[in-house]
């Protein structure tokens, strides 16, 4: 499995971690599997990559961490996006496209 | 609200980084043991599991270290976190700590109180309204504006179209009276516009109606108003008076106000009276009545301006030249070679101040610099012995850039407490250095630790932490990120910053101690001159000035004066006693044109000037000024006699060459119908102006003959002249009661205090020289045990191989020296380069003096040499044995 160049997505990152929230609350360790899960194997987050990117997100008001108890028993910390982070993953998914499409018309440029 | 939500994350990252890390913590162990639980659970054994876990996780150090950095707020964390590792590392070494900050606060104290008074003193602008568009107008370009005739100023007002409002102004020495006892006051005469164009609003009542000169009004100062008024607000309306009669107080100043037109020279006016600036002049009372008409020739009026609004100094002084031409060609015989300067007022009245204040400043500033090297050196011989704990951070990952900050953060705290200190200590001590400065410097009693002054403490401050954490720095690169290198290169390159420094504090040293070796042989010099009086130890002065009713006619003065001076040789103990109207040193000046008969009427600018003095007889016996030629002055030259006048020896040579003066006639002004005097005597010199400056044509008038209302007395007493005071009191009153008499002391004090500043500045340069001297010992001295004690390898090698202890010691000996002849000459240079800025304060010594800078190289020679011993010696005493096996 190919590692992504985790610079150059530090800030598309947040924006998949955020979605990742959006769906349902999770800790740290079930962001990174659904990440893995869902892009079938491209992108592997590793600790050194994620928790900056919660922390730095958990700072800015997004997402929201408690501790609790998970279903398996264990004591984690759980995220959960906040209001603020729903309409900062809506800024970032409409920059995205807008990004998407620029790339994408250089790429088939003659 | 995004902010809110960052400024609540700042603060936690702040104040609650420990359960912030705690949490983390928490947080990875959590999802290491998750996904040893799923390694478990695939089958590994747990071992394996938990080495598989932490393989996945890529070092949780760094990720931890990661997360802190992406903190807000994080950068600001660790500078926090350097301030208190910094304060930690200053408290474990107390005695590196006392002495570092001990040195600095001194350097920065000094520099800030220093700095206190130059900013109030040349810096702070004048107490009047746009201070910065008031200029002075001067005959003269250079140095400092000087008096104005009459008749010129009256021109100035009416023609200058450059300026918005000329204004005169003048002293006059007059008593108030009432009150328990009269008091002898100096007052302001000034035309009636004046505060008008200073811009400058009573504090109570009012100033001077504009145009309404005849008037008998006053305004008192604020001081004046407080010491003899009590600061009683009915004052104003009130009349009070004056020796000339009675004035009603139409108003009192600002305390905020002050005038020092000649700079600190002569007292400032405590009442200000309004003075006809028209038509007719106010001239001093007494003043002979034909010479009321020379209304050119006669200089006492200081005129100041204020610029038209938007012209600039050069336009005004453009305008000023057109002037000069003109009232050149209108009255060639007083104005050709006289131009029209302006001043600006701020430069005016700093004049004299500027240089020697400038001078204190940088000697200073000098001595700071030398000890900021010291605590650099000494900060870098800690870095150097940390090199160990410094190798280890960087080899385990912390950025060259972290540590450097470390550093400046360690720097700037050492530099803030010091600078705390010091300003604390500048603060305290302010009024105590105040209070030991000659007086006459203007506005010094002002100086205080003001906005400003704080501004250039943390700017020293800043400097000093910049200066101090530099070498650190630059030697942090030298540091290798291998812990196995071993220091073995120790010599040259290695020490080069800490030799850069000390070569700097010695050549500083040196300037300042050449300085101080300048001022002191000017005022030594100053104090060998002869001014030209005989044993000067035995004379007692006081200053007189006439009441009105002893003043009202010239001929009731000359009754006075003629009694009291007989009186006053009858009182036991008295020698001899006389008079004139200013003594010598007193810097009074009063001048005149010389007109000699059957000679062409000078050419304008051709020197034809010369002090004059109206004289009681008795005066040459009493200074021991001897008539060389000729007689003296006698009681017989009265009011009806004819009129004469004795010349000094300077006066002769400069008129008549080799030839005797005797018998000629002159005449004071360009009038030919102004009464001749015939010079009958020629006497020795004595210096008028002050010991620096040398004799000038002096001419003795009879008293009788030229009423003055105002005389200062001297009186020769056979021991101690301070117990003829009494008596002397005692003959005025007895004459009349309400006559006071003022400045009642000896010769002696009186010439001290005229010598009070150069005798300052000396004793000043000499303590910061002092100071200078022992920092750089201090510094020679760390450095030198430093050096030892890092080459202690190498000087066991040489040992071992045979070298002896001397040649060991001649080792360190060779090697400071060398840095120390280096300082030496750097310094003799810069010494040598500067020394142009100082001859405007040296007397009788070149700035190039070679006995000063002999003595200086002598004296820093020995003192480096002293430092250097104790290094050597213990250089000397190093066991090779233990030495090769550390």
């Amino acid at each position: 499995m190919t590692k992504p160049a985790t610079e150059l997505l530090k800030g598309t990152l947040d924006m998949l971690v955020l979605r990742t929230l959006d769906l349902e609350p999770r800790h740290g360790l079930g962001v990174a599997d659904r990440i893995e899960q869902v892009t079938q194997g491209t992108f592997r987050v590793k600790p050194g990559s994620l928790f900056p990117a919660l922390h730095r997100l958990e700072q800015a008001g997004f997402i929201e961490g408690t501790w609790e108890k998970s279903p398996q028993g264990r004591r984690g910390k759980f995220y959960r996006l906040t209001a603020a982070g729903r309409r900062q993953l809506e800024t970032e998914r409409r920059n995205w496209a807008v990004i998407a499409v620029a790339v994408g018309q250089v790429l088939e440029a003659e | 609200m995004r902010w809110l939500t960052s400024l609540r994350s700042v603060w936690r990252t702040l104040f609650q980084s420990s359960r912030l890390d705690r949490d983390l913590d928490d947080e990875l162990r959590e999802y290491v043991s998750a996904l040893e639980q799923r390694h478990a659970a695939a089958g590994l054994p747990p071992a394996e599991a938990r080495r598989a876990a932490l393989i996945e996780c890529e070092g949780l150090e760094q990720t931890k270290e990661r997360v802190r950095d992406a903190r807000v707020g994080a950068a600001f964390e660790s500078v926090l976190y350097d301030m208190r590792h910094a304060v930690r590392g200053l408290r474990r070494n107390p005695g590196f700590a006392a002495a570092a900050i001990l040195t600095l606060a001194l350097g920065i104290g000094s520099t800030v109180a220093v700095f206190s008074i130059v900013r109030a003193v040349l810096l702070r602008p004048l107490p009047y309204s746009e201070p910065d568009r008031l200029v002075f107008v001067s005959d003269q370009r250079e140095g400092r504006a000087s008096s104005m005739s009459p008749g010129r100023l009256t021109d100035l007002r009416r023609r200058a179209d450059v300026l918005a409002g000329v204004a005169g102004s003048s002293e006059v020495p007059v008593t108030l009276i009432g009150g328990d006892h009269p008091e002898p006051l100096v007052a302001g005469t000034v035309s009636t516009d004046f505060f008008r164009i200073l811009g400058v609003k009573a504090a109570l009542g009012r100033t001077f109606d504009v145009g309404r000169e005849n008037q008998r009004v006053a305004v008192l100062t604020h001081g004046l108003w407080q010491r003899r008024f009590g600061g009683d607000p009915s004052v104003v309306g009130r009349d009070i008076t004056l020796d000339s009669g009675n004035h009603t107080v139409i108003g009192v100043l600002q305390q905020a106000f002050s005038w020092a037109p000649y700079g600190g020279a002569g007292r400032q006016p405590e009442l200000w009276l309004p003075a006809p600036v028209g038509e007719i002049p106010a001239v001093p009372p007494g003043t002979p009545v034909d010479r009321l008409t020379e209304l050119r020739d006669f200089y006492y009026f200081m005129s100041v301006a204020r610029m038209k609004p938007g012209l600039s100094l050069d336009q005004v002084n453009a305008g000023l030249a057109v002037l000069a031409g003109q009232l050149a060609a209108e009255h060639p015989a007083t104005d050709k070679s006289r131009g029209l300067y302006a001043v600006p007022a701020l430069r005016q009245v700093t004049a004299d101040a500027r240089t020697p204040l400038l001078l204190v400043l940088g000697a200073v500033f000098l001595v700071f610099a030398v000890a900021c090297a010291n605590v650099a050196n000494l900060l870098l011989g800690r870095t150097l012995a940390r090199r160990g704990e410094v190798a280890v951070r960087l080899a385990i990952g912390a950025g060259r850039g972290r540590l450097a900050r470390q550093f400046l953060v360690e720097a700037l705290v050492l530099a803030g407490v010091a600078a705390g200190l010091g300003t604390l200590l500048a603060y305290v001590g302010l009024a105590s250095l105040v209070s030991l400065v000659p007086a006459d410097i203007p506005r010094l009693s002002e100086a205080r630790v003001d906005g400003l002054v704080l501004a250039a403490a943390i700017l020293a401050a800043l400097g000093a932490a910049a200066t101090l954490a530099l070498v650190p720095v630059l030697e942090l690169r030298r540091i290798p990120a291998a812990l196995h290198e071993a220091s073995r290169r120790t010599s040259g390159r290695r020490r080069g910053g800490r030799t850069a420094l000390l070569i700097a504090e010695v050549a500083a040293t040196v300037t300042v101690v050449v300085g101080a070796g300048l001022l002191i042989r000017s005022f030594a010099a100053l104090q060998r001159v002869d001014i030209g009086v005989d044993r000067p130890e035995q004379l007692l002065t006081f200053n007189l000035a006439l009441s009105e009713a002893q003043s009202a006619t010239g001929t009731r003065m000359a009754q006075f004066y003629a009694e009291l001076a007989d009186r006053l040789r009858t009182v036991p103990g008295v020698r001899a006693a006389g008079g004139a109207m200013a003594l010598p040193l007193s810097g009074e000046d009063y001048n005149t044109t010389v007109h000699i008969e059957g000679r062409p009427d000078p050419a304008p600018g051709e020197n034809n000037r010369a002090g004059f003095q109206p004289t009681l007889p008795g005066y040459f016996a009493t200074l021991g000024l001897r008539v060389v030629a000729g007689r003296d002055l006698a009681a017989s030259d009265g009011a009806e006699a004819p009129r004469v006048a004795v010349v000094n020896e300077t006066f002769a040579r400069t008129f008549w060459g080799g030839q005797s003066p005797i018998g000629h006639r002159l005449r004071m002004s360009r009038n030919r119908s102004a009464p001749m005097l015939t010079v009958v005597g020629v006497v020795r010199d004595v210096r008028h102006r002050g010991p620096s400056e040398p004799a000038r044509a002096e001419m003795y008038l009879p008293a009788a003959q030229m009423a003055f209302p105002s005389m200062a007395f001297v009186l020769r007493a056979d021991g101690d002249p301070m117990r003829l005071v009494r008596a002397a009191r005692a003959a005025v009153a007895a004459i009349d009661p309400n006559q006071p008499i003022a400045d009642v002391q000896t010769f002696e004090t009186y010439v001290r205090r005229s010598m009070a500043q150069p005798r300052f500045l000396a004793g000043l340069l000499a303590g910061f020289g002092a100071l200078a001297l022992v920092l750089a010992a201090v510094g020679i001295y760390g450095v030198m045990s430093w050096t030892v004690v890092e080459r202690r390898r190498e000087i066991g090698v040489r040992m071992a191989a045979g070298a002896t202890p001397l040649a060991v010691a001649g080792l360190v000996l060779r090697d400071g020296g060398r840095t120390l002849a280096v300082g030496l000459a750097i310094g003799v240079a810069t010494a040598a380069g500067l020394g142009r800025l100082v001859s405007g304060v040296l007397f009788g010594v070149r700035p190039a003096d070679p006995v000063t800078y002999a003595s200086t190289v002598a004296v820093l020679a020995l003192v480096g040499a002293a430092a250097l011993w104790l290094p050597a010696y213990r250089a000397s005493r190093v066991d090779p044995v233990t030495a090769l096996r550390d």
